[in-house]
Order: structure tokens, then C-alpha cells, then sequence
């Protein structure tokens, strides 16, 4: 293995796939990145054995060869090497010794032999389709603040996607919950989803994939099966284990009859729940609100903090209703809307309440209320 | 054993309460659980070996029927799948006079129809009134005389159901019985994992071991405090152990969580 | 096979049962898994049971990197060109892609549970250096914690998960919990392989959730072909002795070979030859050697009242010693030096002095030269 590459690139792509590798590895190996040179790119990758990212850089190879180094250290030299440097790396004789040369610098670094690197990317996929990074983002977005961190409910530790359709239009859909509360995304259904299996993508591939497509303006290609998920964007491969369980049957939990219908301008409301909830008791963080024609009533308590009390002029016709909720819970999903007003449509006290942005039809949330 | 008829209850969509000494709680999504209903999941101990051994043989059955007879969440539902599953038996709930009455115009019990029916009788000694019970016999009658089979299953022997009618009084009385009697405390904890297991959360053997010395040694109860601890550890956002199940059963226990 | 990580344990060139691709003399326990798997019924928790170095983790990692190596079982049936033959074999060739990555520990289908490190920053240092860390002499909780996770996401390469448990009866009480866990609700597609030394010491719920794979200690031809292989550097007569002392351990007759076993074996039968006037300086040297550490002590211990009870035998049985080694020279002499009851005595008397001097720490040379005397006492007395 020979090439040359700059160094700002090989230190973008680095970057890009050094944050999977754990700082502190038993075993050996998975501390290194793969370096794979061949047909006028330099391969890198990167795992933590359930999550797997690849990115391709353009470089200068003078002679194609493959070896992994640490990762953390190979980032390192290069984050500090001069901006705009060519960087060259090559074996030693025995292809022990990874020799990193730029400039006037020098570094052997020790080589693991390929072959011990895992290999997640093996496997045939059942169905492929694209879909905008927009899209993606949109749906990560506003589904991720649900994802339960309660280990031991694994089931729920990831975005449940799947095809289905909607008012009989074939959608592809993104669902978290942690029992609480749960947000239901949807797109219109990319070519190629259609009969795809129900898949949970765990929270930790989420967040990566997030960060990955950040920038993006492309399409991403997404490929599945019931066991992994891949995705392929400008020069980077992303392929992921799955949650080995099934999503709740969410269907059932979101209401389709409640009559109660609350508007409301989001903004405000969303500074009237943050002030008020100051000064509920930290555990609970639970905020009241009494809705009665034209207007809402928030109200907090605590044994120790004392009271508050604020109201907002609403849209509202329904008979009165009171019904309590966890305040970071309502700022989660409050968070997510983008146009001026809310609508919550609720039932009772202890039942389900619908949310949504008004001027978003392709995201609802349904929360549960708090017994206040 | 199955959770039994666990899941059949139209759509519950409502939310459950949390549970615990907290005055102040977050309710939860009542989600269905999913009950593994294959073979495989059936656990066969003394108490149930003879309705399984049954339900393995068909057709190898005494008579054209048989009653598979035993307490609430004891699997009887679960055996019926089994059945089905292996057969193609159309499972009713309760003799459903306008279906059975077409399915046996059809030919039911014929080559070309499933030879089983299951009729799964509700809780306690079945009500059936005289155009059930009409059905039924007749049911019963066609079965013997087209070689078909039909399982009954309920809470009750046949033999005590309250019926009018006079002819199927006699025939019940004649139907052999498969019972599932009370689990031992080695069935029970079984019960317990396979219960949790079909909400998809596993625990520890302290908490099954715990929950098995101080509950009702009976399957509803089983079902019934798998079900509260399920919703409590989702109302904390807590994985289930050994305090959370002390908290559910001494103490602060909150009672009925459906609010 | 024998265990690597003791620091002078490369001298051996003996392959960790991870990176070893031989098994000899298990083919018996072999065929029973691969009948279980052709025939589909593989049981998803396998209990590997028998003494210490017979083989027990080395067939674990074999069944690992078969299983690991098998298709998906809904991919198994009808490709285009039928289905695959059934496999005729566990063994995957050490050239193959599966068995690198269970060596390196990084096949992501596979989880090893073993005692952690005892430091785990001499840990990450002696790794770095190319050590073998030292491990903590049971399996915690936390040395099980990833296991739930791990079994809660689907196979990265292909069909099946794997989790090696190294050794079963190590786990403390919250491990041991934690691993029931999963045993008594196992996952679809999941295979746990326990390896016991000491299946007794395991709650009994674990057994009970286990198939039971009894693995046999070897026969002393199986031991001479492995120390020919691993231990090419030994004469033969040294390899034969080994396996005569190793009881069907191939893990036994290395660490006899590796702490000097032989050695201390050869000066005690000579000792032992020279009754009922045993030179009373080699005797002290002895007893220096034995105990200046751990394994010496612990082979003396063993070596003794075993040959004793074998020399006692052959005086009770009066057949003529069929031996021409040393040590059937002796055990023929000492066997007609007195009779079979003072024998006995001295044997208990022993096996009772070693056994206190090791649990409350008495002297061990002390203890060595007074059962020396014991014996050269009783030969004398005749």
C-alpha cells in the first residue's frame, strides 16, 4: 500500500468515522480503522461491531494494498499536521508498520492485519429505495426525542420504520415511543419500499446517521433487510445491526375519536409550559391545564417551590376539560412544531392526547397525560 | 401456557396508570401484548400433560368431541392455536348460530372444509340460550355422524353448564374432559417468564421467584401481576427488579391500574 | 485446551482454544452436536462439562466458528441450486475469514464472557504491549452486562449469535442470574455454549436450561501425539511420563512440563528409591523447590498421594510390577517394604497433612519433608 492524499480531506473523512470507535478497546482491533487503497481512492472504515461506517477519498495510489491502524491516534497525527499538507502513507517492509509522512514528519504507527477487521457490510439486502437527506432529517428529527432509553424495553430503543399507507396513500413511516409518548412521521413511499419488513433502527445508529447527513444535499440510498440496514450517500456507507424485536402494535394507542379540540399558538404556549413548569416539583415536572372556551389555564405546584399560574387565549369550544402532563414531554413535541399553531385533541384526564402541528399533516404525536 | 383470551378484547386504546406511592403519575400506552401461541411455547407440566397429549393425538380422539376444561389464562385458548394451526380449525367464540348454521349448510366436517370446530365458552358456566344450545347439539350431531371433531373449551365442565334443552344436557354429560388443573410453583414461574416474554421484557429469577412465593398460585393471577409490573417499570421508565416488584406487592401498592 | 495467558505460556507455542483449530480425542461429543444440528434440533444453550485441559473451550470455539460460518436457517433451504449439503464436519480451516475474526475477538456475531481484568488500566497497557492481562478469578455482573445488548440486535454476518461462556462456574451469583436470563427466555437464532470444569458448583437451574455435552478425558495416545505436536522440543520418554501423569488433560501434562513438573517428579521418585534412606540434603532441596511457588506446590500435592494410592494398589493386587520406569521400580520395592494397612495409613496421613498445610497455611516445606519421613518411616519399620 502507497498513496498520497490531502490532508484535509483524509481528516474530514477521519472525522467522519472515528466517533464509532470506542476510546477504550479489550479487544485490539476494533481500536483501528481499516485503510483499503485501490482504483485511485483510499477506503476507510470504521465499527464498533453493531454499527459500521465507510467513506471513500480520493487519492493518489501508487500501489494498492489494505491494513488497519489505530484510529484515534491516525486522527490525531493528522488533525495537527498543517493545514493544506499532502500526507503520505505506506507499509513498512513486513506491513507491521503503518508510515505516515508529511512534511518533515514521520510516524510508524502499529498494524493490525486485515483480515481481523469485522465485516458487517457481508449479506444480501431484500429491498433498496432512496429518499431525500431532507426527508430523512425530517423524519429522524421529529421522532427521535421519543425513543425510550430504558434498556432493558430494547424493543423501544430505536425508530420503528415501515411501509404502510395512510388515508390509503403508500407511506413510508417512522415511529418512536417510550410509552409515554409517541411521534408518528411519515413520507410518501419511495419506489422499492413497498413490502419492506418493519425494521427498528437502533437509537446509537440514529444518532450517527444524524450527524452523517447533517450536511448532505443528496439522496440517500437506503437498502434493508431483517437484519441490517445500509445507507449509501455522497462517499459514505453507513450499515447498521437492527433491534431484534418487535414495535409494539402503536396503531391502537393513537385515538382516532377524541372530540376535544384545542388551538393554540405554539410559541406561546411553549414559554407559558417552560415558566410555569419552574416551579413543579423537578421529579415529575408535571404542569396542569384547564381549558375552558377561549382560554387555557396552566398551573404548576410544588409542596416546596410553591405555585404558578398563567393563562393563554386559545381557540376552544369543546366542554371544559383539565388534564395533566409531564412539561418537558409537551416542550419535546412543542419543539417539533414549526408553523404558528397546535392542536391538541384530547379526550380525558387519563386518556391519550392527540398532537400535531397544524400546518404539518405528516407528523401526529400522541401523549399521555400525567395524574395531577 | 398461553395468556389466554389475553388479547381479545376489541380495541383497548386507552392508557393505563402508573402505579406506586408517587401522588403524582405518568400514565402509560396500553399496548397489547403479543402472545407466542405455537407449540413450541406451550408449557407442558402434570397439570395440563393430559389435555396436551389430547390436543397431540387428534385425530385419535375418544369421541366426536372433547372438552378441554380448566381455570382462566390455564392455555386453553393457547391449545386451541395449536390446534388450528395443525388442522385448519375454525375457532368461535361462543356457537355463533348464523356462522355455524352456513358453515354447516357449506359442509363443514367435509374433505374439502375443516374437520375441527373449537367453540371457546366465556368465564364461569356458559348462558347459552335455546337458539345457541340448538345450534350447538346440532353441531355436535352433524360432527358424530361426518366423523368431524369439536373441542370445547371453558371454565366449567360441559356436564354443569345451566342447558334447557334436554338432548345436548345429555350430550354434554357424555363428552370426554381433558382438565388443566392449578399450576405448581415450578409451572407458575414458567408461566411468569413466558408472560413477560410475550411483552417482550426479560427479568431476573429473584423477581420470578419473589412474585411466585407471594402471589395467588392460580394463571389469572399470574397474567394479572405480569401485566401491573409491566406497566408500573413503563410508568417509572425503570427496568423490572426485585425493588419494583416489592414496591407493586407490599406497601405502597396502588391497586387497580386501569384507571 | 490448556489456558494461554500465564506470562511464560508462549514458550509452549500452544494456540488459545479461541485461535486453536485442533481437537483431539472428542470426536464422540463432535458428532453429537453436528447430529443435533443436521437434524435440526440444535439446542440454543450447550453445557460443556468435564476435568480442566481436556478440550471443553477449544470445542466451544470450534462449534462457534461452525455455527458462525452456517447460512441463515430461513436462507439454509431451496437456493437455486438446491439446498447446500449437510455439513459432514464442525471443523472451519484456521485459513478461513470466520475463524481470523473469532481469534481477534472480533466477529461481531460472537460474545465471550470470561473473567474481566483484575486492572483494568494495567489492562489497557499490558494490551498495548502485547500482554495477556491478568483476569480476576470470577465472572461479575459486569463482565455480563453486554450480553442483553448484544442478543438484542440482529446478526451482523449472517444467520446466527453466539455466546462462548468461559468458564460457566466461575460466575458469581448476579453473573450466574444475569445468563439465566437469557437461558430461560433464549432468543431466536442465539447459541450459548457454558464450559464447566465443575458443573456442580452451578445454580441448578442452569443445567436444567442446558443440554448436557460431557467431554472425556483423553487417552494417554492422545496426549503423547498432542505433546508431539506442542511440545516437539520434549524427548519422548519426558512426553511419556507426562502422559502418564496427566490424567487425560492435555492441559495438565503442559503446565506439568511448563512448571517443571518433570523435574520435581523425577527427584521425588528417586527420593522415593532410595528408602528407607532417603538423603536427607536432597530431601531439604525438595522441599525448597516445592515450596517456592504456587503451581510446584500445588503439583506436589497432587503428585504424591496419587502415586501412593497407585503403589499401595499394586501391593493389594500382588501383581508383579509390569513398569520398568523409575517410579514402577519403587512403587514395586516400597509395595513389598510394608504391609498393605501401613501403607493406607500413611496415604490418609498424607493426604490429611497436605491438605491442612494448604488451608491454614502452614509450612510447606515443613510439610513436605514430614511426608517424606512418613514414608521412610513406614518402608523402614518392615
Amino acid at each position: 500500500m502507497q498513496l498520497t492524499i490531502e490532508r484535509s480531506a483524509l481528516l474530514k473523512s477521519l472525522g467522519h468515522i472515528q466517533s464509532v470507535v470506542e476510546r477504550r478497546n479489550t479487544i485490539p482491533i476494533l481500536s483501528n480503522v481499516k485503510l483499503d487503497a485501490r482504483d485511485g481512492a483510499l477506503g476507510l472504515n470504521a465499527t464498533d461491531m453493531d454499527l459500521e461506517i465507510a467513506e471513500s477519498v480520493g487519492s493518489d495510489i501508487a500501489k494498492a494494498g489494505a491494513s488497519t491502524a489505530p484510529a484515534h491516534t491516525l486522527y490525531d497525527i493528522v488533525r495537527k499536521l498543517p493545514d493544506g499538507a499532502q500526507v503520505e502513507l505506506s507499509l513498512d517492509g513486513e506491513g507491521n508498520h503503518l508510515v505516515l509522512r508529511s512534511g518533515r514528519s514521520r510516524f510508524n504507527l502499529a498494524c493490525l492485519p486485515v483480515d481481523e477487521f469485522p465485516a458487517m457490510s457481508a449479506g444480501s439486502y431484500t429491498h433498496s429505495f432512496s429518499v431525500s437527506a431532507a426527508d430523512l432529517r425530517g423524519m429522524i428529527d421529529r421522532t427521535r426525542f421519543a425513543i425510550s432509553t430504558e434498556e432493558t424495553r430494547y424493543y423501544l430503543n430505536g425508530i420503528h420504520l415501515h411501509a404502510t399507507t395512510s388515508d390509503g396513500v403508500p407511506v413510508l413511516r417512522a415511529v418512536a415511543t417510550d410509552g409515554h409518548r409517541l411521534a408518528r412521521v411519515e413520507v410518501p413511499l419511495p419506489d422499492g419500499a413497498a413490502g419492506m419488513p418493519g425494521i427498528i433502527v437502533p437509537r446509537k445508529t440514529v444518532a450517527e446517521l444524524r450527524k452523517l447527513i447533517d450536511e448532505t444535499g443528496m439522496d440517500v440510498s437506503v437498502s434493508l433487510s431483517d437484519s441490517k440496514i445500509r445507507f449509501a450517500f455522497d462517499d459514505c456507507v453507513m450499515v447498521s445491526k437492527l433491534i431484534d424485536g418487535t414495535f409494539p402494535d402503536y396503531e391502537r394507542v393513537i385515538p382516532t375519536d377524541n372530540d376535544k379540540v384545542l388551538e393554540i399558538d405554539a410559541a406561546t404556549l411553549g414559554k407559558a409550559v417552560d415558566r410555569v413548569s419552574a416551579i413543579s416539583a423537578e421529579k415529575s415536572r408535571a404542569v396542569k391545564m384547564a381549558v375552558e372556551k377561549g382560554q387555557v389555564t396552566l398551573s404548576a405546584n410544588s409542596p416546596d417551590a410553591g405555585s404558578a399560574v398563567e393563562e393563554i387565549e386559545a381557540s376552544y369550544d369543546a366542554s371544559p376539560i383539565e388534564i395533566g402532563f409531564n412539561s418537558r414531554y409537551l416542550l419535546d413535541i412543542l419543539g417539533q412544531v414549526e408553523g404558528d399553531a397546535v392542536r391538541l385533541v384530547m379526550a380525558d384526564a387519563s386518556a391519550p392526547t392527540v398532537i400535531r402541528d397544524v400546518a404539518d399533516g405528516s407528523a401526529i404525536y400522541v401523549l399521555m397525560p400525567m395524574r395531577v | 401456557m398461553s395468556p389466554d383470551e389475553m388479547d381479545d378484547t376489541g380495541a383497548p386504546s386507552g392508557g393505563v396508570g402508573g402505579g406506586g406511592g408517587d401522588d403524582i403519575r405518568q400514565m402509560v400506552f396500553d399496548f397489547p401484548a403479543r402472545p407466542a401461541l405455537g407449540r413450541a411455547d406451550f408449557l407442558v407440566a402434570p397439570c395440563n400433560a393430559t389435555a396436551v397429549t389430547w390436543i397431540d393425538r387428534w385425530p385419535d380422539w375418544p369421541g366426536a368431541a372433547l372438552a378441554l376444561v380448566g381455570p382462566e389464562g390455564c392455555g386453553k385458548t393457547h391449545l386451541a392455536h395449536v390446534l388450528a394451526s395443525r388442522t385448519g380449525a375454525i375457532i368461535q367464540e361462543l356457537p355463533d348460530v348464523a356462522s355455524l348454521n352456513g358453515a354447516l349448510t357449506d359442509g363443514l366436517f367435509t374433505d374439502a372444509a375443516p374437520r375441527v370446530v373449537v367453540v371457546e365458552m366465556p368465564p364461569g358456566a356458559p348462558m347459552l340460550g335455546p337458539e345457541r344450545e340448538e345450534t350447538l347439539f346440532h353441531l355436535l350431531n352433524v360432527a358424530r355422524e361426518q366423523g368431524g371433531h369439536v373441542l370445547l373449551t371453558a371454565e366449567v365442565p360441559p356436564a354443569r353448564w345451566p342447558v334447557a334443552l334436554r338432548d345436548l344436557q345429555s350430550r354434554l354429560t357424555a363428552i370426554p374432559m381433558a382438565e388443566i388443573t392449578p399450576p405448581d410453583a415450578e409451572l407458575l414461574e414458567m408461566v411468569l417468564i413466558k408472560l413477560f416474554a410475550d411483552r417482550q421484557v426479560v427479568v431476573s429469577p429473584e423477581v420470578i421467584r419473589y412474585l411466585t412465593r407471594r402471589m395467588e398460585r392460580s394463571f389469572a393471577a399470574a397474567r394479572d401481576i405480569v401485566a401491573r409490573l409491566d406497566t408500573l417499570a413503563l410508568s417509572r421508565s425503570q427496568p423490572i427488579t426485585l425493588p419494583l416488584a416489592r414496591t407493586l406487592l407490599t406497601g405502597n401498592d396502588p391497586g387497580p391500574l386501569l384507571s | 485446551m490448556a489456558r494461554a495467558p500465564a506470562p511464560d505460556a508462549a514458550a509452549d507455542a500452544v494456540p488459545p482454544p479461541r485461535a486453536n483449530p485442533d481437537l483431539i480425542g472428542q470426536a464422540a461429543a463432535e458428532a453429537e452436536v453436528l447430529r443435533a444440528w443436521t437434524g435440526g434440533r440444535m439446542s440454543h444453550a450447550w453445557l460443556l462439562t468435564g476435568p480442566k485441559g481436556i478440550g471443553k473451550a477449544t470445542l466451544a470455539y470450534r462449534m462457534a466458528r461452525f455455527v458462525l460460518s452456517q447460512p441463515a436457517p430461513d436462507e439454509a433451504g431451496g437456493t437455486l441450486f438446491g439446498a447446500p449439503p449437510p455439513p459432514t464436519d464442525l471443523a472451519v480451516p484456521p485459513s478461513d475469514p470466520v475463524f481470523h475474526r473469532v481469534q481477534a475477538g472480533s466477529h461481531g456475531d460472537l460474545r465471550v464472557i470470561e473473567p474481566g481484568f483484575s486492572d483494568a488500566k494495567q489492562a489497557q497497557r499490558d494490551l498495548e504491549a502485547g500482554r495477556a492481562p491478568r483476569r480476576r478469578g470470577e465472572i461479575v455482573v459486569d463482565d455480563v452486562r453486554g450480553l442483553g445488548q448484544f442478543l438484542s440486535l440482529t446478526p451482523a454476518e449472517g444467520g446466527w449469535r453466539v455466546v462462548v461462556i468461559d468458564a460457566a462456574d466461575q460466575m458469581n451469583r448476579n453473573a450466574a442470574n444475569a445468563v439465566l436470563k437469557v437461558l430461560e427466555e433464549p432468543p431466536r437464532r442465539a447459541i450459548l455454549l457454558l464450559v464447566a470444569h465443575n458443573p456442580a458448583r452451578l445454580p441448578a437451574t442452569i443445567p436444567s436450561r442446558c443440554r448436557r455435552l460431557p467431554l472425556r478425558p483423553l487417552a494417554p495416545a492422545d496426549i503423547t501425539t498432542l505433546l508431539g505436536r506442542l511440545r516437539p522440543d520434549l524427548t519422548e520418554s519426558d512426553r511419556a511420563t507426562l502422559a502418564g501423569l496427566a490424567r487425560g488433560s492435555i492441559g495438565r501434562a503442559l503446565t506439568l512440563a511448563r512448571t517443571g513438573g518433570l523435574e520435581v517428579y523425577g527427584e521425588l521418585i528417586d527420593l522415593l528409591g532410595q528408602t528407607p534412606r532417603m538423603d536427607v540434603a536432597r530431601c531439604h532441596a525438595l522441599g525448597d523447590r516445592v515450596a517456592r511457588d504456587d503451581d510446584t506446590w500445588a503439583l506436589f500435592r497432587d503428585l504424591l498421594p496419587g502415586w501412593l494410592a497407585d503403589m499401595a494398589r499394586l501391593g493389594a493386587t500382588g501383581r508383579p510390577p509390569g513398569d520398568e520406569t523409575p517410579s514402577g521400580a519403587a512403587m514395586a520395592r516400597l509395595s513389598r517394604a510394608a504391609p498393605l494397612d501401613r501403607w493406607v495409613a500413611v496415604w490418609e496421613k498424607t493426604i490429611h497433612l497436605l491438605g491442612r498445610t494448604e488451608a491454614v497455611h502452614l509450612d510447606r516445606k515443613q510439610a513436605v519433608l514430614a511426608t517424606l519421613l512418613l514414608i521412610e518411616r513406614a518402608a523402614g519399620r518392615a
